[in-house]
């Protein structure tokens, strides 16, 4: 097992080089430079700016020398926000998505499985279709509907939670909720398929007939093999959940990496597009790779190593 | 269609058929696909309204005159979420054909030849599922948007830049989503490639290509048609992503996502225009859930587990 622990983490470092190979030349496409929009500028400052920012000779040359910066863990000067280093940027906003992100995972996962197990349970019940209804319909409402219309009703029109912002509890609910909406939904839809399989094999009826009460011998007994297709899809949600609170981020003016991210992109700020990149398929690696451990730890038949 | 026919396919269609949720979901498809492609014309033809006539009467709130309010602009939002409707139901069509045809061959290369070849390429698949896909579908948007935006400036003929955004979403979009579709058609063929008719076809000397596109993907017919509905939707979400961040769909066009974004942007304690987030949001939902239904149910009537029913 640690053997394979310490692979997979290896196998980071070929990714995120493909990774910031395909982020700088995929940023580069696009003709002009990040200083080109300002106003008409003489030719000696414009070289000299391009010259502080590392952005002078071949693309190659450009391409190898940010390379070796990024290796010592150097993700240089964002082309955008004056004099702020890309590092220094990320470490302010990073804390704030994870918290935001965290808390919408685990929300998802919550709501998800105590949902989609309670339809199991109470199968083909006006109960499970009309959750399975609702669950259907959060699968199709995306979070950039949900927040802005939870805004309007919530927070201007009853002002039960405040509209935006960040830092306090109750700034945190709505956002949150909102990301984790969809995804709650997927996972209660999984859960449910899962769980009526589950409940159809022998090891639940001996359950029964030892004369477990319904409630223990769901949550007990067959939860720990139900759960695994909802384990499986972790990886994928925690994908998804980061690129939807790019959005969330946005609306309810949270000072995560989303906004920084978008307007990096539409800026043409090669150096924090390409950091926030790397951050985010860090985290995404370490967390499938978490997943997949566990996984090995509630599925005894499988083996890695 | 009468119950006479044993072929796999027709009783798929009357398991579909006995599923009220899923003909609830392909009738409102229908539905919404004759609405965007008549809506715009019969409503240019009454009031002389189209997605980009501009006028004075601003930020009006639902009438009989404008039943969905007008934006910023003036502008009839009917005639907006109906033209916006076709980009983002054609994005929606384009970008699952395209993911569906990477899809379909990659799994079936893998399944076919299997062993190394095969291990190869889903390890790839792995790791590109754990990655952000659609953050590079963004860099790359962001990026060639400029650069076929000087293109065109060269050549004279920015009007086409809309064309060719739609076109690079169609793209774009459809290079992040076949990942499911080829771990589904893999592993079919992986059980397929054992049966019989696949050893006879290669003892009378079929070729690899021959056997893959003469006799594996019929037999993948129902899968892929179930999994490509499920993929309209995604693509569409997808879309609506984009557009909403502003590198999807430029204005004055509109899709469901730019629609929606522009409602999110003027939310305000002071004024409340709730219509133009509410009605382009449930039109989107309405079709996406439809599509879902229909998906579900087209998965369940393709089931080999409830052949009996």
């Amino acid at each position: 097992m640690p053997l394979y622990i310490a692979k997979r983490v290896l196998m980071l470092v070929p990714i995120l080089f493909v990774v910031v190979s395909l982020t700088f030349f995929l940023m580069r496409i696009a003709p002009g430079n990040p200083f080109s929009k300002d106003r008409k500028m003489p030719a000696s400052v414009e070289k000299a700016l391009l010259a502080k920012y590392n952005l002078d000779g071949t693309l190659w040359q450009q391409y190898t020398a940010y390379i070796s910066d990024v290796a010592r863990g150097d993700l240089r000067l964002s082309l955008r926000y004056k004099n702020r280093s890309v590092n220094e940027i990320i470490a302010q906003t990073l804390p704030v998505s994870l918290v935001l992100g965290a808390l919408a995972f685990v929300m998802a996962l919550a709501a998800g499985i105590v949902i989609g197990s309670l339809a199991a349970v109470r199968q083909n019940s006006p109960a499970d279709a009309g959750l399975m209804f609702l669950a259907l319909m959060a699968v199709s409402i995306p979070n950039y509907v949900t927040a802005p219309v939870l805004i309007l009703f919530l927070a201007v029109s009853w002002h039960l939670f405040p509209i935006a912002g960040w830092g306090s509890w109750d700034q945190m609910i709505l956002p949150a909720f909102c990301l984790s909406l969809p995804f709650a939904a997927s996972v209660a839809r999984l859960m449910r398929t899962s769980m009526l399989e589950t409940l159809n094999q022998d090891f639940v009826r001996t359950a029964r007939a030892k004369g477990l009460g319904e409630m223990r011998v769901v949550f007990k007994h067959a939860l720990k093999v139900a759960i695994l297709p909802v384990v499986t899809y972790c990886g994928p949600m925690a994908a998804n959940i980061l690129t939807g609170s790019l959005v969330v981020e946005e609306i309810f003016k949270i000072p995560g990496m989303g906004p920084f991210f978008v307007n990096s992109i539409l800026n043409k700020d090669y150096f924090l597009a390409g950091g926030v990149t790397i951050i985010y398929c860090t985290l995404l690696v370490l967390l499938n790779l978490v997943v997949d451990v566990l996984y090995t730890f509630l599925d005894r038949r499988i083996r890695i190593g | 269609m009468k119950p006479r026919s044993e072929n796999p396919t027709c009783r798929a269609w009357l398991r579909l058929r006995r599923n009220p949720a899923a003909m609830a979901g392909l009738c409102f498809g229908a539905i919404m696909v004759l609405a965007v492609l008549l809506g715009p014309p019969v409503l240019e033809w009454i009031h002389g309204d189209t997605y980009d006539k501009t006028s004075a009467a601003q930020y009006l709130p639902p009438s009989l005159r404008h039943p969905f309010g007008t934006d910023i602009h003036g502008r009839d939002l009917l005639t907006r979420v109906l033209y916006g409707g076709r980009i983002s139901l054609a994005v929606g069509l384009v970008g699952a054909t395209v993911s569906m045809t990477i899809g379909v061959l990659y799994g079936m290369i893998a399944g076919y030849f299997g062993g190394k070849i095969d291990e190869m390429m889903m390890r790839l698949v792995d790791i590109l599922y754990s990655l952000p896909r659609i953050v590079f579908v963004m860099i790359l948007i962001a990026s060639l948007t400029g650069y076929i935006k000087v293109v065109l400036q060269q050549w004279g003929m920015l009007d086409f830049l809309g064309l060719a955004s739609i076109l690079l979403l169609f793209v774009g979009l459809g290079i992040v989503e076949w990942l499911t579709m080829a771990r589904i058609v893999r592993g079919q063929v992986l059980a397929l490639r054992e049966k019989q008719f696949v050893l006879a076809a290669q003892s009378l000397g079929a070729g690899p290509l021959r056997i893959i596109f003469r006799h594996l993907l019929p037999n993948l017919t129902g899968i892929v048609v179930t999994y490509m509905t499920l993929t309209v939707p995604v693509v569409i979400l997808e879309e609506s992503f984009l557009s909403f961040l502003g590198l999807g769909i430029q204005a004055p066009l509109s899709s469901w996502g730019s629609l929606i974004s522009d409602g999110a942007a003027v939310i305000n304690p002071v004024r409340v225009y709730w219509w133009l987030v509410l009605f382009p949001g449930a039109v989107m939902a309405l079709s996406l859930m439809s599509l879902n239904f229909l998906g579900d149910g087209l998965r369940d009537a393709f089931d080999p587990k409830n052949r009996r029913s």
